[in-house]
């Protein structure tokens, strides 16, 4: 082996710190006076270097490829089967309906729903009526109070005049009164065969059972009306109404 | 299935620099900072390649550079990566003979990394010159030093892998390979210098 071999061989060793420290020592002062073995092991240090940063580079480049797939990868579809769909679709109408039934469980109520029907009723609108009483004009004046003290003087009162007390007795909330007054003129009818304001008394009777929250008698009035298409007031009472009043009667 | 792990600043530099779990801070740095700085590349005249290209080198250049205790902490990761990669995407413009107008941004970016990491980023080309040259040798040669230089592996962990009849072949084999490799690279004065000034060896 020539000296330049041995002094590469030797350069080498140091370089991957194999060389005691009394070797090491020995080459440094060697390597002071030197310079072309300086420069050797300068280049051999150069070397290492970059073989060092040439495995990160490969090192690099392989995490690179991976990251690269992995950041670019498109989210995987979602493939669900029919039938699981169409049960998800079925359980979300279920929980629909089911919040929708709650609410209208929680909503509904004898107020809510007397509220939505009730309007006042208008003298003008008196079929057959031509006795334009006192009682009458008290009730076009709205003095519920007045309808009632002259209803009571009255010995005979006519089938208009019992409706109209009934009504102010409505108006009035003496929901008793009311019903009491609206059964006579139904049973008076029916006794005598005629049918006087008949349909309004049903449906204000009716009315007043609900505002008084007795909705087991409310219910087959309002159901009467409902399927008598030849009822005054058939128009008003819906199915989604009759619902309505079943869920209410049911929450009772 | 792969544990993703997250890094505070300076957790993340401690395993650069011991060299631990390298794989999992490689990873850390492509999930967090590759796409805010691959926008840089792209809104300046760069594609979707160039920004890969750029950031691996970001990535190798980051390493480096921590190994060597350049990186001072005085900033951000965040910081200091966005400033290799800007540095080094102006650097390669400039190479490619676009910078025109960009050539005083570059300049002026420049100034934001000091002189060594400047230096670094320059010798850009130089290593991809090393690149060509490594492809020279055998890869049983390549194989070899990059186990002992790179993996730090001993040449008894190297033995087991390879087909060498004793240490002592294998050491000789070894020493011929590194002694080939730097005829290669000293072959070209100018490489070599421009290397040395890149890679500041001997520090």
């Amino acid at each position: 082996m020539d000296n330049n071999n041995t002094n590469t061989e030797r350069l080498i060793r140091y370089l991957d710190g194999e060389l005691s420290e009394a070797e090491s020592e020995a080459l440094r002062t060697e390597l002071a006076n030197n310079t072309a073995m300086q420069q050797e092991l300068d280049n051999l240090v150069l070397t290492k270097g970059v073989i060092r940063n040439y495995g990160l580079s490969q090192k690099v480049s392989g995490i690179h490829q991976a990251m690269m797939l992995e950041m670019t990868a498109p989210a995987k579809p979602v493939v669900r089967s029919l039938p699981k769909m169409m049960m998800r679709i079925a359980a979300a109408i279920i929980i629909l309906a089911g919040l929708f039934g709650l609410y209208q469980y929680l909503a509904v109520s004898p107020g809510n729903l007397y509220n939505d029907q009730y309007t006042a009723y208008q003298v003008a609108t008196m079929r057959g009526t031509t006795n334009a009483g006192n009682i009458e004009k008290a009730y076009s004046e709205k003095k519920d109070d007045q309808v009632i003290l002259l209803y009571r003087q009255t010995a005979n009162p006519t089938a208009n005049e019992q409706f109209l007390a009934a009504q102010a007795y409505l108006n009035l909330s003496n929901l008793n009164n009311a019903i009491m007054l609206f059964n006579t003129l139904l049973e008076k009818n029916k006794a005598t065969n005629t049918d006087t304001l008949n349909d309004d008394a049903e449906y204000y009777l009716a009315l007043s059972y609900l505002k008084k929250n007795e909705t087991t008698k409310a219910l087959p009035l309002f159901k009467k009306i409902h399927d008598d298409k030849d009822h005054l007031y058939h128009d008003k009472i819906s199915s989604w109404y009759l619902s309505k009043l079943k869920l209410l009667n049911w929450k009772n | 299935m792969e544990v993703i792990k997250n890094y505070g600043d300076e957790e993340l530099l401690q395993a650069i620099r011991d060299d631990i779990n390298m794989d999992a801070a490689m990873r850390y740095l492509y999930r967090n900072y590759f796409e805010g700085l691959s926008i840089y590349v792209q809104q300046n005249q760069g594609n979707r390649q160039d920004a890969e290209d750029i950031f691996q080198e970001t990535i190798v250049a980051f390493i480096q550079l921590v190994q060597q205790n350049r990186f001072r902490g005085d900033a951000s990761i965040k910081t200091f990566l966005f400033a290799i990669n800007k540095n080094t995407w102006l650097n390669e413009l400039k190479r490619r003979g676009r910078a025109g107008v960009r050539e005083a941004k570059f300049e002026t970016a420049k100034e934001t990394v000091d002189e060594g990491i400047s230096m670094y980023i320059a010798g850009r080309e130089s290593r991809i010159q090393v690149l060509e040259i490594m492809d020279k040798l055998g890869e049983g040669c390549k194989k070899i030093l990059l186990a002992f230089y790179y993996e730090n592996l001993s040449m008894k962990e190297i033995l087991n892998t390879m087909n060498y009849e004793n240490d002592q072949v294998l050491r000789n084999k070894k020493h011929k390979c590194l002694k080939q490799l730097e005829q290669l690279l000293t072959a070209d004065p100018a490489l070599a210098k421009t290397l040395k000034a890149a890679l500041q060896y001997g520090q």
